[in-house]
């Protein structure tokens, strides 16, 4: 017994190397979505999870339907529709009680839009969830658009477009946008012209033809006892009447043209977008570019643009790339840092020296079995707690994913070889169809760094086409402040 | 389904002391360091863990100011067998850099700042000015970092976690600490306590200055290149006195060039011996085989000589208000600070509770500004408890063309109110039901308490996590009014007033820009009709706004914008008077804003989230309504690295809670 011990006390030394740890087993299937599914009160899809511990009930409510549904003239509509049902009070409650109540109830509960769905959100204490529920149903089925509300909704936004240009990360992001996808749902902004008209009438309308069960999806999860919830649910929306179906968002194609492209902004630092667009999500070459990517750029520290730009060369605190598949329209592959203005040039340099070679020399297998490992072994995390696990599918439902994806995303993943990440890299970075965008001072940012190791010239020799300043739009239309035209060098 | 009509009171008796106590393991190894062990069962495939060093930039001085931080980018460098292929090497390298530098700095000191004092030059730091002598050591410097590259395994310390699928690997500083966090599979715990007490017993600082360039990038994209960063700095350190808090986190570009790899050796003895270092692990697992690696590995780390030097600074009381005008790119708006309380102390829960009754949709100060007065888009109150010392601060951005001074008069009738009214029972209740839920929503994430636990305890003990519930209930009307005329007075106040250059958009222009919204027909309506209020006396402009807005309501449809658009401009004029005048604000119809849900939806629209996303990073953000600036930084710290390595649609998720949070904590810096 004693030597058994003491053998056992000998072999369990700590291995010399953080590779040589033998971990214990530890096997993960992918939930599937079936086994969250329920349907109730007809037709409505509910993703459904128990989660005892804490006393709490979390649930959100997605709704098909955003901002693609109305024309560029009423950008900003549904967004506003969306806060306003929230914030606006009921047919029968002002908006003043509602919030008082939802106050008093501890309850938190959220309405907002992105450019596909608009979703509400509570998370109540599971002792006065009925009353909450109740609270938040009456609010998403009978929005009152309380004038006063609707007046303050639209002097606020008025208010955010003025700040629109303070930050020089706002610009960029917001130009990017509109290099990607110009004047489509994805593109565009509201402006004051788009905001001064919304009236109850059009918030009514567009409400009308997106809050309604027939676009709806529920997940809920937390202390509750399913069947009991499941019946719950049935009979509170039993009554609410059925509406049109939202179509799918329409697919945007991008369609900028190559160059390089600035904005003036006296900073000390250049922030800096280089974009191409990219291939759609049920692409047989998707598992391999996000591979390729994740070597390339999208693998944090452990990826060859952080440490070419970051940590060997100390340009930009962060620096990295990502691939994002389409999934109604054109994906994006795109770069990204901020650097001070002497050194945009030469981080940019390095980016392009990386792409090429991705392009041209096969990958080293450590960094292709990193690049895959990382990507398998945190596939649980996506479904770490009940409410993540439901959000996959609750996005999976919406976006008409592949019911397999989960289950045959590994063997994807694995299946990936060095001759694809090379042959992918060559279909999708094309540096000729890349633009660049800048939002610095670009006077000491085209001259480059003081050794001479690269100039923006140089940047467009890569890239092809012209530079062409981008001028700071007035932030409240949008369009050209007066006496400023866009010029080209 | 009965249990879901039982009513909050009730509830709030019964269950929250019975459920959300947390009761975790304290483990202390013979060497000193302490460990808070939590076994939760919620979400099996990941452990939260992490380790902090009870040491930030309150522990440091002028000449060494963001060491503490610098040294957090440091400890990523691996240690004598992560990242290198050749230990040996890899150190003379190390030396032979240390030996130029230190060549560099003798002669920065000796000459290059006295030219400098002389004004012969404008940087004694930039290369632009180095004598020959200096730019051949700088030279020198850069082609052996160049060689050295050679024996460096790149990042080979953050690899090793990815490969093995981690997810929060990430580490962030404050004025008080500094935390290694990071999420690992569930069976993968024995490698976090390879790497970590790897990293704690045998770390190389290699790489060291072209790390410091990555920070002195760091600082550009925090604080020079955002409108309000330098302002916020320069009134944080008129604030503080005497206090080491008067200095930034990140540091003064001056100091950042130069540290020595000497001082970084001799932080380290002190500050990250194991007695001064905390470990905390929440997640799935077992106790004894955890204790039992923990043993193991970090049993090994060496006693240090002696405890760190205590920080024996107290802040020396305010004697007169301060103040700061600034004129910037931006939004107006204002901050006024006053010196508070450090963390734990027993006023801090009277003023958090304060906070509660003031803060959110229907907290007062919205009441007052944002849907009373109309001369705000946001307003809120925070506290802020560090270790040593506190403040508390009313900050608000400003609507249209009101100014800051109208919102600092605005607050002061709000001070008035706590220190000579008590609040409602109402209030009270609705706010304390709101602290039992907020306790339940604090334990959902393993990560973020493991964070709250580790944080707690390097600043004042985690048991805090417990008590303040109860505290915070207990407190009452007159513990509201008493730490309202304590601290809220004029001469414990500092105020900055920030407005908005005059180079911005001019009125005129913008009048035209909305004008241009209105069709021809009604364009001429409105300049009629505004040509006839300007007729109108002043005396009477509230009477006519009065019956104006009872008109209002009996407008036609198309001509409601119009209608609209004139009393917006006749209100503009009745503030500008009442501003002038220095009058009290007058009495307006009762309107609330979204400002936070305009704000998801524009930032949403740039991030391309799905519904699920947005559902999931608002539920995730509304647990940090009323959270401190401090809390909300350790936070947003805590994701923005997380975001470089989270994988597929989280990245988005968590990019957009991080654009979230930087406007939150935009906002909160300005009165902190």
């Amino acid at each position: 017994m004693f030597t058994t011990t003491l053998l056992i006390a000998l072999i369990v030394t700590a291995p010399s190397s953080p590779y040589d740890i033998v971990f214990p087993e530890f096997v993960f299937t992918p939930p599937t979505a079936s086994s969250f599914r329920e349907t109730v009160s007809e037709n409505t899809t509910v993703f459904i999870a128990e989660d005892r511990e804490l006393p709490l009930i979390s649930m959100v409510a997605t709704f098909r339907g955003g901002s693609y549904l109305v024309p560029n003239s009423q950008a900003g509509l549904v967004s506003m529709m969306a806060s306003l049902v929230r914030s606006g009070g009921t047919e029968t409650m002002s908006a003043e009680d509602v919030d008082e109540q939802f106050a008093f109830l501890a309850a938190n509960s959220s309405v907002g839009s992105d450019g596909a769905t608009v979703v509400a959100t509570l998370n109540s204490l599971s002792s006065n969830f009925e009353e909450s529920f109740d609270l938040f149903l009456d609010m998403l089925q009978h929005p009152g658009f309380q004038e006063s509300r609707v007046a303050l909704a639209k002097d606020s936004a008025v208010e955010d477009m003025k700040q629109r240009n303070d930050e020089p990360s706002s610009i960029l992001g917001r130009e990017n946008s509109r290099l990607l996808f110009g004047n489509s749902y994805l593109g565009r902004n509201s402006t004051v012209s788009s905001i001064e008209p919304i009236d109850t009438k059009s918030l009514q309308e567009i409400h009308a033809k997106i809050i309604n069960p027939s676009n709806l999806i529920i997940s809920i999860s937390g202390d509750f006892e399913k069947d009991e919830m499941l019946a719950f649910l049935s009979e509170k929306l039993n009554n609410w009447s059925r509406g049109d179906v939202s179509l799918d968002p329409p697919g945007v194609s991008s369609e900028y043209t190559p160059g390089i492209y600035y904005v003036e902004q006296d900073v000390p630092q250049g922030g800096v977008r280089i974009c191409i667009r990219s291939m759609r999500r049920g692409d047989k070459d998707v598992a391999a570019a996000h591979i390729m990517n994740y070597i390339l750029g999208g693998g944090g520290f452990s990826s060859r643009i952080t440490q070419k730009v970051r940590s060997d060369e100390g340009l930009a605190y962060s620096a990295g790339s990502m691939f994002s598949p389409g999934i109604f329209g054109d994906g994006i592959w795109g770069a990204g840092y901020e650097s001070k203005s002497s050194t945009v040039a030469l981080a940019a340099k390095l980016i392009f020296d990386e792409i090429d070679r991705i392009k041209t020399i096969l990958v080293s297998d450590e960094d292709l079995a990193l690049a895959k490992s990382a990507t398998i072994e945190t596939l649980p995390s996506e479904f770490n707690s009940k409410a993540d696990t439901l959000s996959v599918f609750v996005s999976d439902a919406l976006t008409n994913q592949d019911p397999q994806y989960w289950e045959t995303y590994r063997d994807k993943i694995s299946a990936v070889t060095k001759e694809d990440v090379l042959r992918v890299a060559n279909r999708i970075l094309k540096p000729e169809e890349m633009y660049m965008l800048v939002v610095g001072n670009w006077d000491e940012i085209e001259v480059g760094d003081a050794d001479g190791r690269a100039s923006m010239e140089d940047i467009l020799a890569i890239i092809g086409g012209s530079f062409t300043e981008l001028p700071v739009l007035d932030p409240l239309t949008l369009e050209l402040p007066s006496e400023q035209s866009l010029k080209t060098n | 389904m009965k249990n879901y009509i039982a009513t909050l009171v009730v509830v709030m008796g019964s269950c929250v002391t019975a459920i959300a106590d947390v009761n975790p393991e304290i483990l202390v190894l013979d060497n000193g360091m302490k460990f808070i062990l939590l076994p939760r069962s919620e979400e099996p495939n990941s452990i939260a863990v992490g380790w902090v060093a009870k040491v930030g930039s309150v522990n440091e001085r002028p000449g060494i100011t963001g060491m503490s931080h610098f040294f957090e980018h440091l400890m990523f460098k691996g240690t004598n067998t992560i990242g290198t292929n050749n230990a040996e090497k890899d150190a003379e390298f190390t030396n032979t850099e240390r030996v130029l530098r230190n060549q560099m700095l003798d002669i920065i000191w000796d000459e290059q700042y006295a030219l400098f004092k002389l004004g012969e030059i404008d940087d004694p730091w930039d290369a632009k000015n180095d004598t020959p002598e200096l730019s051949s050591l700088r030279k020198e410097l850069q082609a052996t970092m160049k060689s050295h590259r050679d024996v460096i395994v790149k990042d080979e310390f953050s690899s090793v976690y990815q490969g093995a699928g981690a997810t929060g690997m990430n580490a962030f500083t404050s004025e008080d600490v500094t935390f290694y966090i990071n999420q690992i599979p569930a069976n993968k715990f024995e490698l976090w306590c390879w790497m970590e007490s790897d990293r704690l017993q045998n770390s190389v600082f290699r790489e060291f200055f072209s790390e410091r360039d990555v920070v002195h990038e760091e600082r550009r994209m925090r604080t020079e290149s955002t409108p309000t960063g330098v302002f916020q700095e320069q009134f944080n350190s008129m604030f503080w006195q005497a206090s080491p808090y008067s200095w930034p986190v990140i540091g003064w570009p001056s100091d950042l060039n130069s540290y020595t790899l000497e001082e970084a050796n001799r932080y380290f003895d002190v500050y990250y011996q194991p007695g001064n270092l905390i470990g905390v692990v929440v997640g799935d697992f077992q106790l004894q085989p955890i204790k039992k690696l923990i043993g193991e590995y970090f049993g090994q780390l060496e006693e240090g000589d002696a405890p760190p030097p205590p920080v024996p600074t107290i802040e020396p009381q305010q004697r007169a208000p301060q103040l700061m005008v600034v004129e910037l790119d931006a939004q107006s708006q204002i901050e006024i600070r006053y010196h508070g309380v450090p963390f734990r102390h027993r006023d801090s829960y009277p003023l958090e509770v304060m906070a509660s009754v003031l803060n959110g949709k229907t907290g007062r100060l919205y009441k007052a500004v944002v849907e009373g007065a109309e001369i705000a888009n946001n307003a809120r109150f925070t506290v802020d408890t560090k270790k040593y010392a506190g403040a508390v601060s009313f900050s608000a951005t400003v609507k249209g063309d009101a100014k800051p001074e109208q919102l600092e008069s605005a607050w002061y009738e709000q001070v008035d109110l706590l220190q000579n009214d008590s609040v409602s029972e109402y209030e009270l209740e609705k706010v304390k039901n709101n602290i039992v839920a907020d306790q339940f929503r604090q334990l959902q994430s393993n990560f973020f308490l493991m964070i709250q636990l580790g944080y707690g305890e390097a600043i004042g003990g985690w048991e805090a996590i417990n008590e303040s519930k109860d505290l915070l209930l207990a407190v009452t009307a007159d513990d509201i009014k008493r730490v309202a005329n304590k601290y809220l007075t004029k001469n414990n106040s500092s105020v900055a007033l920030y407005n908005r250059s005059k180079n911005a958009t001019p009125i005129d222009a913008q009048f035209e820009e909305e004008l241009a919204a209105f069709s021809e027909e009604q364009q001429m309506m409105i300049k009629q009709a505004l040509s006839e209020l300007k007729a109108i006396p002043e005396e009477e402009l509230l009477q006519t706004a009065a019956q104006m807005k009872v008109q209002a309501q009996q407008v036609p449809a198309e001509f409601k914008a119009v209608f609209d658009f004139l009393l917006k401009k006749l209100q503009e004029r009745i503030d500008s008077l009442s501003n002038d005048l220095g009058s009290e604000e007058p009495a307006k119809t009762p309107v609330v804003e979204e400002v936070v849900e305009q704000n998801f939806v524009e930032t949403n629209q740039k991030l391309e989230l799905t519904a699920q996303q947005l559902a999931e990073a608002t539920e995730f953000l509304a647990s940090f309504q009323d959270k401190s600036l401090g809390e909300l930084i350790q936070v947003e710290a805590a994701l923005t690295m997380a975001a470089t390595r989270v994988q597929g649609s989280d990245q988005v998720v968590l990019e957009y809670i991080l654009a979230r949070l930087t406007v939150l904590i935009a906002e909160l810096e300005n009165e902190n």
